[in-house]
Parts: C-alpha cells; sequence; structure tokens
C-alpha cells in the first residue's frame, strides 16, 4: 500500500534517508526520539515538503497524485482551520471530503463532550489532539498516517485513541495504518511491525510479535557476562549491577542458563537499548 | 471470546492463544463449525497484534483443528476425541521425558524422580 | 471548493463587527465629504483587506500544513481565493453606489450623477480592486500570517513611492504627466477605462501563476 524508496532529504543539520513498505491490512509504527525524522517523513510522504531523491509509492499511484480523500492524516501539534468554531469546520469537512461521515463525526463529538460553538484553539491540546484523529477516521479512508496522534493525551484519552484506529482496522482489513509514537506502550498493544528511527535512518526493523516473544532483557552480573554464550547479544550496556544485555533469542538462554535472570521485553527497555547500548 | 493474555509470561503470546482455544474445544465451548473471530476482531479485543493472532491461527489449522474459508473466516473442525487424548499423552511423555534428562544432567537418581512423582501424586 | 468558501465566510464573520464600523465610517465620512467618488475610492480597497486577512487565518500556525493534507489542488484553493475577490469587489461596490447615492440625494435632491462618467469610475474602482488584490495575493501567500502585515506596508509603500518617483521625474524632465492624464481622462475616458480593465485582468492571470508557483514551491 506504502512503498517508500530511498527517500532522502537534507536539511542543513539533518539528513534523511529512508525506505519502508506498508502492505494492505497492516498497522506499522516508528519510534523515534524528538528530531529524529519522523516528522519529516510524514510530511514527504504527504507531499509537504519536497524530496531530493527517491521515489514513494502510495496506494498503487506515485505520491502526488493520490486522492487525499482516500488518506486520513494527523501532525502532530498541529490544527485544521484553528480560527474556525468547531461546528463551522465540520461544514468546511463536510463539503470538502468526498465520503464524510457526519453521523460518525457528530457522535463522538457528543460522546467527548466538544462544544460545537467554540473555536478551536480554545480547546485544550487533549481535546485538539482527538478532534484530528477523529477527522483523519471520519472519512472512510483506506490508509492513516498519524504523526504522533497521542501527544498530550492521558492514559485514558490515549487508550480511547487507539480504540479507535482499532475499531477503523476492524471494520475494513484492507486498510493501512503508519503511526509514530514516542509513547512506546500505545504502540505495543496496537502495532503489527515497528520501525526504529534515529538521526535519519531506519535503525531497527521487527515484528511485534517477535518483539514480545523473543527478545528479552539479560540482567547479568560481572561473571556471568563473561561466562555466557554471546552469540545473541544484541546490544549490550554496562550498568551498576553488572550488565544489561538485549537478545532476540531469550528462549535460547532461558534453556541454558536457567539461573540468570530475563525479563521481558517491552517498547521502552528495546528502545533505550537500541539508542544506548554497544 | 474468553481469552485472557498474561503478557508478563514467559510463553509466547501466540502460545497462549492456540492453548486457550484448545482447552475450549475440550470442554466443548468451542463446538464443531462454530466460527473464531475474525484476526483483527481478536486483535482488537486482546490488544494485540494482528500477526500474533495470525500465528495462532494458522498454528491451530496445522494441527487439524480449525479451517479456514477464504472470505468467510475460521472455523472449527470435528472434535476427534482420540486425537486429542493421544496428544495429551504425547505432551505428558514429553515433559516426563524432560524430567529424566534433566535428573541424569544435574546427578538426581531414577528412584529420587518416582519418589518425587509418588509424593506429587498425593498432594 | 464549497469548503473553501464556507471557511471564508466562516473567517469574514469573526470580523463583522470591524467591517461594519469601516462601513459605518464611510457612510459618515461621505455624509461630510459630499463628493460620492470619494466613497468609491475609500471602499475599492476593502476587497484586498479582507482577502488579505482571509490567507492570514489559512496560513497561522502551520495553516497550510493542515489546508494541504485535505483533497485541495492548489489550483482550486487559489482560484476560489480570486473569485472571493471578485465576490467581494462587487459586494463593496454595491455599498459604495448605495451610501453615494443616498449621501448624492440629500445634497442634490436628484439621481443625475447616474450618468456614464459615474458608471465607468464605477467600473475604474471595480478595476483598481482587483488590481489591489492581484498584487496582494502572492505576497499574502508568500510571507505567510506573521510576515505578511509587514510585507503589505512595504508593497504598498514601494507603489506609492514609484508613482511619486515617476511624477517628480517627469515633471523635472519637463514632461506634464499630470495635464496628460488630465487631457486623456476629459477626451478618451472610455479609452483609459477600457485599457485599465485589460490590464488589470492581465495582472491578475499574472499574479494567478506567480501565486501557483510560490504555493507549489513551498515547504509547508
Amino acid at each position: 500500500m506504502l512503498k517508500v524508496n530511498h527517500v532522502q532529504k537534507s536539511y542543513s543539520h539533518f539528513h534523511l534517508d529512508c525506505s519502508l513498505e506498508i502492505k494492505s491490512g497492516s498497522i506499522t509504527g516508528i519510534i523515534g526520539k524528538n528530531g529524529s525524522g519522523k516528522t519529516t517523513l510524514f510530511k514527504a510522504i504527504l507531499n509537504l515538503i519536497h524530496i531530493d531523491s527517491g521515489d514513494i509509492t502510495l496506494l498503487d499511484k506515485d505520491y502526488k497524485e493520490v486522492d487525499k480523500n482516500q488518506i486520513g492524516c494527523t501532525l502532530a501539534n498541529i490544527s485544521l482551520c484553528e480560527y474556525l468554531k468547531l461546528k463551522d469546520l465540520i461544514d468546511v469537512l463536510k463539503n470538502t471530503y468526498q465520503d464524510f461521515d457526519l453521523d460518525y463525526f457528530l457522535q463522538k463529538c457528543k460522546q467527548y463532550q466538544f462544544p460545537l460553538d467554540k473555536k478551536i484553539n480554545e480547546f485544550s491540546t487533549g481535546m485538539k489532539a482527538k478532534i484530528n484523529v477523529l477527522i483523519a477516521l471520519s472519512h472512510h479512508a483506506s490508509f492513516l498516517i498519524l504523526d504522533e496522534p497521542t501527544n498530550g493525551l492521558d492514559v485514558l484519552a490515549r487508550e480511547e485513541i487507539i480504540d479507535l484506529i482499532r475499531e477503523f482496522m476492524e471494520e475494513d482489513e484492507n486498510r493501512s495504518v503508519l503511526i509514530s509514537s514516542h509513547i512506546s506502550s500505545d504502540l505495543e498493544g496496537l502495532c503489527d511491525d515497528i520501525y526504529m528511527i534515529d538521526d535519519g535512518k531506519f535503525i531497527f526493523h521487527e515484528t511485534t510479535d517477535c518483539l514480545l516473544d523473543q527478545y528479552g532483557l539479560l540482567k547479568l552480573t560481572d561473571e556471568q557476562f563473561n561466562q555466557v554464550d554471546p552469540n545473541y547479544f544484541i546490544k549490550t550496556r554496562k550498568e551498576n549491577y553488572g550488565y544489561a544485555v538485549l537478545t532476540n533469542q531469550k528462549q535460547f538462554y532461558r534453556e541454558n542458563y536457567p539461573e540468570i535472570i530475563i525479563e521481558k521485553n517491552n517498547f521502552d527497555t528495546l528502545f533505550y537499548m537500541m539508542l544506548r547500548g554497544e | 471470546m474468553r481469552i485472557i493474555i498474561n503478557h508478563s509470561s514467559m510463553i509466547p503470546i501466540y502460545e497462549q492463544i492456540v492453548d486457550q482455544i484448545k482447552k475450549q474445544i475440550n470442554n466443548h465451548t468451542l463446538k464443531e463449525n462454530d466460527a473464531l473471530p475474525s484476526v483483527r476482531s481478536l486483535a482488537k479485543e486482546l490488544q494485540i497484534s494482528a500477526l500474533t493472532v495470525k500465528k495462532a491461527y494458522d498454528f491451530l489449522e496445522s494441527e487439524g483443528l480449525t479451517k479456514t474459508i477464504h472470505g468467510k473466516g475460521t472455523f472449527i473442525l470435528a472434535v476427534n476425541e482420540e486425537n486429542l487424548l493421544e496428544e495429551a499423552r504425547k505432551e505428558i511423555e514429553d515433559h516426563l521425558e524432560k524430567a529424566l534428562q534433566k535428573g541424569k544432567q544435574v546427578g538426581v537418581s531414577y528412584e529420587e524422580i518416582k519418589e518425587m512423582l509418588e509424593l506429587l501424586m498425593e498432594e | 471548493m464549497k469548503g473553501l468558501f464556507i471557511k471564508d465566510f466562516s473567517y469574514i464573520k469573526e470580523s463583522k463587527l470591524l467591517f461594519l464600523f469601516l462601513v459605518l465610517f464611510g457612510f459618515g465620512a461621505s455624509y461630510f465629504y459630499k463628493n460620492p467618488t470619494f466613497v468609491l475610492g475609500y471602499f475599492s480597497i476593502f476587497p484586498s483587506i479582507i482577502l488579505m486577512s482571509t490567507i492570514s487565518y489559512d496560513s497561522i500556525n502551520h495553516g497550510f500544513t493542515s489546508l494541504f493534507t485535505l483533497p485541495i489542488k492548489k489550483e482550486d484553493y487559489l482560484k476560489q481565493k480570486y473569485s472571493l475577490g471578485i465576490l467581494l469587489g462587487l459586494l463593496f461596490l454595491f455599498f459604495a453606489i448605495c451610501i453615494s447615492s443616498i449621501g448624492y440625494y440629500r445634497i442634490q435632491q436628484s439621481f443625475h450623477f447616474l450618468n456614464s462618467d459615474f458608471l465607468q469610475g464605477c467600473l475604474l474602482t471595480l478595476t483598481f480592486s482587483y488590481f489591489v488584490i492581484a498584487i496582494v495575493t502572492p505576497v499574502g501567500i508568500y510571507y505567510e500570517a506573521q510576515r505578511s502585515q509587514l510585507a503589505m506596508i512595504i508593497v504598498f509603500g514601494g507603489i506609492f513611492a514609484s508613482v511619486a518617483l515617476i511624477y517628480f521625474l517627469t515633471k523635472f524632465i519637463g514632461f506634464d504627466l499630470e495635464t496628460v492624464i488630465d487631457s486623456l481622462i476629459e477626451n478618451n475616458f472610455s479609452l483609459v477605462t477600457f485599457s485599465t480593465v485589460i490590464l488589470t485582468f492581465i495582472c491578475n492571470i499574472i499574479s494567478y501563476h506567480i501565486s501557483l508557483k510560490l504555493l507549489n514551491k513551498k515547504e509547508y
């Protein structure tokens, strides 16, 4: 559904160079710290910035020719038509998108208690984020591209949004989602595969299934570190208790070294080790 | 569908799903021709990746417990009681063999293992 | 495009009090000034001011970034803006005619001013409005909200300065531009009107293409 082929974009202090592929029916997540290139990549895909080289194919068309009616998107901390009242914005959307689901949008506004008579820029950060996601979900898009959609939301609201995305996928199994976040717990329960981006490049790509089942964190003392088979060490890091080791074969270590402490991996530790480990 | 995933467990998630569906087949909660929820629906319910659910469904199909009809869904196949029992027997045999091997590795005698088994049976 | 019109009308509705005040001010001024043509001139810059403000609303706070994620072609966005400009021009011309009619009637007790000269004056006013729009739109699009006010001052100041410069230069040479223009208006008013209309039309076409190029070149 989306194919990014060696897209490159240079700014004075930063250079993006990425390739990725998303098949239909899949949810892909991108984790990266601030300034790592997530937003640049998303803007490139949406044709909001010019790329230096490479090509992007979206919904089987060149990304410049794609029909934006088929794409739902949110960009981090940017709202649509901030100076309009919510009810006016709804009118604009109704007359701009071909297949705008007015009932769905209004029903959700009622559910979240959004005042229709208020200007968008007077809403709280969390409410703005919810509205952005709702707009993306309300026009029967085939592809969602969401840049940090849960920014500024508390735990309950985040879960609500992630659930809306799950619902969206349930309705039509051929849809796809590309979502970025630096709240990794959001992505753990949603995505099928994860890319990690740092300094404009992808440094890691794995399926969630594999990450949760096969990846693990070994916590070793200095002696254990020297004794244990290092074949499946991916990243290591010196800690005050000895060493922390990221591995993708935790079963191997569990079976052969039953005495060492193995922690089940969550995305935060994975991310941390990939960036800070050797 | 009543499946509970333990995210802190070392058992892979797809295995947990497979085990619980097998249990439901065994105790007749799931009957022949019952439809399993769609991959996305179950993924949503359990809040996990759809690929994991697919892995579990594929595994069940490879064991002959379910059949997937493209466009329609995944359905439970006729339960062969004999097969299930045979499978369970095999599993128990595997576990016992592992225990014996371990004992050999660390130097625990067969006598000791037999004693342990009898104690456990009394509990 | 309907969505874009709804958006702009909503923005204009927000500032309606301000515009109402300005219209009333024009009314009051014309009452005292007694010359109907003043009102025409006064109202002719309103369309461009309003159009600029809608562009500002569109662009503020990364507005263009989110706007162009909608299924809106940049060509359509511009066409809607220039169409809005045409509508506003006609609307304010209508206001101007109404107000100056009332003012004139009170003084002269007749509608005799509705002669062909006046009508041509109206046409000239309209073209002037559109001419200003042609200049203002690319500036607003290029500079976006914050800097566009400053850019506007520079642009208008520049136009004023260059006109003044031409005036003084020609006077210096001995060529009395003022008399030439006056005689043209006296004798060939229709020609003047016609050529200004053509000129404005061409300027708007050029302006559209410049704006489109700017929109396509920019990064959001």
